[in-house]
């Protein structure tokens, strides 16, 4: 910087300036090198999709292709993928809409509402979050073949619609909300519903973002649940469903390149989503952080 | 404004399921797919490799529920395997769609599932089996004993055309089970480069043991990283040595291990010496995820795999020059493994069903089902009458067909999959110097027999 009293020592000023910069340049060269090795797996993939098989095989790390090739897209040419993309978006979608109303309404009652054996209910709700999601395929299954859920919409989105997790969360969130605000509303003569819709809510707004963005990223990435919902009809595969078909049945050699653009096809609406809501997704996760 | 927003939230969630419901209402419940079957097998892939991609079926008709067939006296089945790669998927299409062509009153519905042994295990134990389903020759025991599979001795046209092995491979307790679609064989790979670089003669039907050690050893150069051979921790590579040096796994009829034996010792000192000795590496060591991968870059001049290493050399290392011939022969002479997978008819559908499943896969196996499927030069014909003309056509392939001759079936009795675990934890060990060969052994007979008193 220019120096602007001339009396109190040009020299001492021009060596932190000096320190400070390298400082500055060192922990920027840090940092450059920390993002580039988060970013370089991301790139690898990008350009791994864009390289022939034989490349892949031959030097699987190097980032830039000799050739081009649009190989790896091309393998999913006979693949549904818009249709399977238009099932995940709309599968998730309405699976996170049906969290977000039946979560915080659950959460609501279980933290304002009181009723008997409301601690018992909660307790139970908490207790089907241990039990591993593994263990429930089968009986999922047969349950789902009964109410003839098999291959439908409906038995993708259905055993999805509120989850232990959400109830959980939303009923923490509630419980820090200071009783004094519904008093203060139920003075001015709101009835619950009223209270709920607009005092409550819209305070959750933070513990309504986390869930929001837990919900549609796990329904947007799940395998195993669509995997023994969808048993034929495989215009009804969500994406991750389809494109598992990209790996082929045992697996001994694989077709990298279209592996990886089945995956980037997979993560690049998560990743759109993720760019443009950031600010509300870091808002969400500080406030789960905080309500751990 | 924040009330209208949680408004058009709650419109939107109503119309959500007003939609939801109309589509369920719409869709007819499908024959599901069908399953049991527990632990993933690390059998090589019967079929080739896998690579690419299912062709779905194009238009989906929405699959009849069992009890009432779709149209009249016609019946729909649903025909569940996974998918390999795509010009084998698009095949088995164009076989079905003669089928379904050539017969109006059966349709089969191609399903190729990701996850199959999960989606498979999912529909047997729910009761919703796919009415022919793939089933590998190792998984078959465990099937059979969980009554998920019809027996198709005598309803499968002309089984004694099968290559012996192939049906021992789907015979279990003395019956047959199901004829197998197709199968593959182990053999020996060799770059041709790297044997003229070592002014070696190419290995041949005659080798035996010795050759191939003395070959590896100077073909491998450990300064380049450059291994004679690629051998994997994996029983199912070993047993070869195993049969061929004359041990076997158990007596014959599976109520006493075996597997601690003189021969067995030859057979498993052989194989972990070729390591120890540096004469051999694991894939891993060569950086490839298994051993056609090291072998295609040329990081091992000789390999032992299957017939499914020839597409995924052509597709992913197109450059080198290799030859196949048969493994060599051990003390007791020649062996090989066979691995295949067969068309299974579930137990519990009904007869009508059952007699139509039969007869799609009569056709699948039969002589015109079999051409049409094994034109393709990558799975090879199960039926021996198929020999001649498919070699003519692939002549490359001869010792990977020829190996039927002497093959054994990779199947043993249920729940064998924990020694299969055992045995491959116990050749890693070995080839890291932790364990010793005999100690393998006796681990293995050990766990075996635990298995056989169940």
């Amino acid at each position: 910087m220019a120096s602007i009293s001339p009396t109190i020592a040009e020299t001492p000023a021009q060596e932190v300036d000096w320190t400070a910069r390298l400082r500055l340049i060192l922990s920027y060269a840090i940092l450059f090198l920390l993002a580039f090795t988060f970013l370089y797996p991301f790139l690898l993939t990008v350009t791994t999709s864009l390289k022939t098989l034989p490349e892949i095989n031959e030097n699987p790390v190097a980032l830039i292709p000799e050739t081009w090739t649009l190989e790896g897209y091309l393998a999913m040419q006979n693949l549904n993928v818009g249709r399977w993309m238009f099932n995940s978006a709309f599968v998730a979608l309405a699976i996170t809409v049906g969290n977000v109303l039946f979560a915080s309404m659950a959460g609501y009652a279980l933290a304002r509402i009181p009723f008997p054996g409301g601690n018992l209910l909660f307790l139970t709700i908490l207790g089907t979050m241990m039990i591993p999601g593994i263990v429930l395929l089968i009986p999922m299954f047969i349950i789902l073949k009964q109410v003839n859920f098999i291959d439908t919409y409906m038995g993708l989105i259905f055993p999805k619609v509120t989850t232990a997790f959400g109830v959980f969360l939303m009923k923490q969130f509630f419980e820090s909300i200071p009783k004094d605000l519904e008093e203060a509303a139920r003075i001015d003569g709101a009835n619950r519903l009223q209270m709920f819709f607009r005092v409550i809510l819209p305070i959750a707004r933070p513990a309504l973002i986390a869930l929001i963005i837990f919900t549609f990223q796990g329904a947007w990435n799940d395998f195993m649940f669509p995997l023994i919902v969808i048993s034929v009809r495989q215009e009804l595969y969500t994406l991750p469903l389809g494109l598992a078909v990209l790996r082929g049945g045992l697996g001994e050699s694989l077709q990298w390149n279209a592996i990886l653009a089945g995956s980037l096809v997979t993560t690049l609406p998560m990743a759109v989503i993720f760019i443009f809501f950031q600010r509300y997704f870091l808002e969400g996760i500080s406030y789960t952080g905080l309500k751990g | 404004m924040t009330r209208k927003w949680y408004k058009l939230l709650a419109f939107f969630l109503v119309l959500t399921m007003a939609l939801v419901a109309c589509g369920g209402q719409e869709e007819e419940p499908p024959a599901g797919a069908d399953g049991e079957q527990d632990v993933p097998t690390e059998a090589p892939p019967v079929e080739e490799e896998p690579e690419a991609e299912e062709e779905p079926p194009a238009e989906e008709e929405p699959p009849a529920e069992e009890e009432e067939p779709a149209e009249g006296t016609g019946a729909e089945l649903q025909l569940m395997g996974w998918s390999s790669s795509e010009a084998e998927n698009t095949r088995l299409q164009a076989v079905i769609d003669d089928f379904n062509a050539a017969n109006g009153n059966i349709q089969v519905n191609l399903n190729l599932v990701p996850d199959y042994d999960t989606r498979l295990q999912t529909s047997l134990a729910g009761g919703a089996p796919p009415d022919v389903f793939y089933i590998d020759s190792f998984r078959l025991p465990d099937l059979v004993d969980a009554g998920a599979v019809e027996p198709a001795e005598g309803r499968i046209e002309d089984p004694d055309d099968f290559y012996e092995s192939l049906r021992d491979a789907f015979t279990y307790n003395g019956t047959f089970y199901c004829p197998p679609k197709d199968f593959s064989t182990l053999g020996l790979q060799y770059n041709t480069d790297m044997f003229d670089a070592a002014g070696l003669e190419y290995p041949n039907e005659d080798w035996t043991w010795d050759d191939l050690r003395s070959a590896a050893e100077q073909l491998t150069n450990e300064e380049e990283g450059v291994y004679g051979m690629v051998l994997s921790a994996d029983f199912a590579r070993w047993i070869a040595f195993l049969y061929q040096a004359g041990g076997e796994v158990a007596n014959e009829d599976f109520t006493e291990m075996t597997i601690n034996s003189p021969e067995a010792q030859e057979a498993m000192d052989f194989y972990v010496n070729m390591v120890l000795d540096g004469f051999a590496a694991q894939p891993a060591d060569l950086d490839s995820g298994w051993a056609g991968e090291a072998f295609g870059r040329e990081r091992a001049a000789m390999s032992m795999e299957g017939n499914w290493i020839v597409p995924a050399l052509a597709d992913g290392f197109p450059d080198v020059n290799y030859g196949v011939t048969q493994l060599p022969a051990g003390p007791a002479g020649e062996a090989t493994m066979a691995f295949t997978v067969c068309y299974g008819v579930p137990a519990d559908i009904p007869d009508e069903r059952k007699e139509a499943a039969f007869e799609v896969v009569n056709y699948l196996t039969g002589a015109e089902g079999m051409k049409a499927w094994t034109d393709l030069g990558l799975a090879m014909p199960t039926r021996q009458s198929l020999r001649d003309q498919w070699l003519e056509q692939f002549p490359d392939l001869q010792p990977f067909l020829d190996g039927a001759e002497h093959a054994r079936a990779w199947q043993f009795v249920t729940g064998f999959q924990d020694v299969l675990d055992t045995v491959n934890n116990g050749l890693q060990q070995a080839f890291a110097g932790t364990m010793t060969s005999e100690q393998v052994l006796e681990q293995a007979q050990e766990v075996g027999t635990e298995v056989l008193n169940r």
